[in-house]
């Protein structure tokens, strides 16, 4: 999103203001004022959620309200975060969270990963009434033991915009025993099906590894 | 005579000949051997060792092979090596009583590398020195403490020394001891901390925070706070969590007593 004239306006609990040469941005964590000259491009992107309060981690735990338990293969919506990377001619001011930061502890206290966190529900159809939150779809080939929740490594998911939604890539996820694999799906999450997943690399598939 | 000089040639014999070669050949295997010792020690020690650690220990290593090699290798034209190895070794000795100390660092500091428990950057406490650690050397470690003062510990002195490093592991717990009064609900008190620390966002959801009574204090109910924080921001939560605490009690009326006791006084009859 491109912003050149005056606007105000909302994402979740961030906020931006732009009136002639003031521009005033706000989550819950901050706020900040900035003279801009008039007529220059403010860009408003979508980014990965680990900027706010300060860089601590790359790695998101989704948490799914209901766990989820399947032998056969099912898509699912869930909800995630994302922050706001205000850029000001090509280079980032700031990022502004549009929901509240929390962060959890995969593992144990001296090995563990420390990782942005969010609750969710699930979702049979697109969610629509989430404000500040993406929306992510799961292709669950099948999982033999509750999918309590999601650990997923930042770097290389996508976030993007499309329209006045957020999505991420969709994410396929195979249960095997005790570990859950995930993949990244290089499609638009409305045009996957359950039988067609072309997923983006395997390469990085052993950090997309862990145990439930 | 007219003859302006006289020269001798001898002409080596072939078995002359051949102990020079052998000689040159044995010099050759002892540098080759120092050499296939430098690729091992390069494979296997120097990614672990940082440059200026490494880069001595190599010379001392190579050097010492290549100084034994060249001595066994002219040890066939009747040197005597007795003499040089005595004397060595006296040289050896009053070198080692003289540099005890400076070879124990800088063992110590291999050591302390190898252990990976302390690495450039990482805050600790050894001993009295408490701060960030901003070098480690070949014989000393160096801290800035928090009050800015550069304090130089021998790595001897670290390696002996229990060692507190507080951004080891990626969180670290906060434990505050809270007295609120006898009349105060404890729920209530409960449920005003519980909410400071759900709105943090650093305060971890997993392992997650807990408030409990810790003791009857002689004017308060001690409750004990216990949360964990990203070691990194450890200190900044620490700090903001007791103030928040106090500004929400004082908002909800939960008193927070002065130390208090209750005189009774015996009426006379």
């Amino acid at each position: 999103m491109k912003i050149v004239g005056d606007i105000e306006k909302t994402w979740g609990e961030a906020f931006l203001k732009r009136s002639g040469e003031r521009l005033i941005l706000r989550d819950r964590y901050k706020s900040m004022e900035y003279m801009v000259e008039k007529g220059t491009e403010i860009e408003i992107l979508p980014a990965k959620p680990s900027h706010v309060p300060t860089h601590l981690t790359n790695h998101m735990l989704i948490e799914m309200e209901t766990p989820v338990y399947t032998v056969e293969p099912m898509m699912i919506w869930i909800s995630a975060p994302y922050e706001l990377d205000i850029r000001l001619d090509g280079g980032s001011i700031a990022y502004l969270s549009p929901t509240k930061v929390k962060y959890y502890l995969y593992g144990d206290v001296v090995e563990g990963v420390l990782c942005r966190y969010h609750q969710t529900k699930l979702y049979i159809d697109e969610p629509r009434e989430e404000s500040g939150v993406a929306s992510l779809r799961l292709l669950i080939t099948r999982v033999s033991k509750p999918l309590k929740y999601l650990l997923i490594p930042l770097e290389n998911i996508h976030v993007y915009e499309d329209g006045e939604k957020i999505y991420y890539n969709p994410i396929l996820v195979e249960g095997v025993g005790d570990e859950v694999v995930l993949k990244v799906v290089d499609r638009d999450p409305h045009k996957i099906t359950l039988y067609e997943v072309p997923v983006l690399s395997e390469e990085y598939e052993e950090k997309w590894r862990y145990r439930i | 005579m007219n003859s302006i000089g006289e020269f001798i040639i001898q002409i080596p014999s072939i078995e002359s000949i051949s102990l020079y070669l052998s000689i040159i050949l044995s010099i050759g295997v002892g540098v080759a051997i120092a050499f296939i010792i430098r690729g091992i020690l390069r494979k296997g020690f120097m990614p672990r060792l940082p440059r200026h650690i490494y880069n001595p220990i190599e010379k001392i290593i190579i050097y010492s092979v290549i100084i034994v090699a060249v001595i066994a290798a002219l040890a066939p034209l009747g040197l005597d090596l007795s003499g040089l190895l005595l004397t060595g070794g006296v040289i050896g000795v009053a070198l080692g009583f003289a540099s005890q100390t400076i070879i124990s660092n800088a063992l110590s500091g291999v050591f302390i590398y190898m252990e990976r428990m302390v690495k450039v950057g990482d805050p600790i406490r050894v001993e009295d020195a408490e701060g960030r650690v901003i070098d480690i050397t070949l014989f000393s470690t160096v801290i800035r403490c928090w009050d800015g003062y550069i304090v130089r510990v021998p790595n001897s002195k670290v390696f002996d020394s229990l060692i507190y490093n507080f951004e080891k592991s990626p969180i670290r717990r906060i434990a505050l001891k809270i007295g609120i009064g006898y009349g105060v609900d404890i729920d209530l008190a409960r449920r005003l901390i519980m909410e400071v620390m759900e709105e943090h966002p650093y305060i971890l959801v997993n392992p997650g925070p807990e408030v409990f009574v810790d003791e009857f204090g002689d004017s308060a109910i001690v409750l004990n706070v216990r949360c964990w924080a990203p070691s990194t921001v450890w200190f900044d939560v620490r700090k903001y969590l007791l103030e928040a605490i106090k500004k929400v009690f004082d908002k909800e009326g939960v008193e927070i007593p002065y130390p208090q006791r209750v005189v009774w006084i015996k009426e006379e009859k």
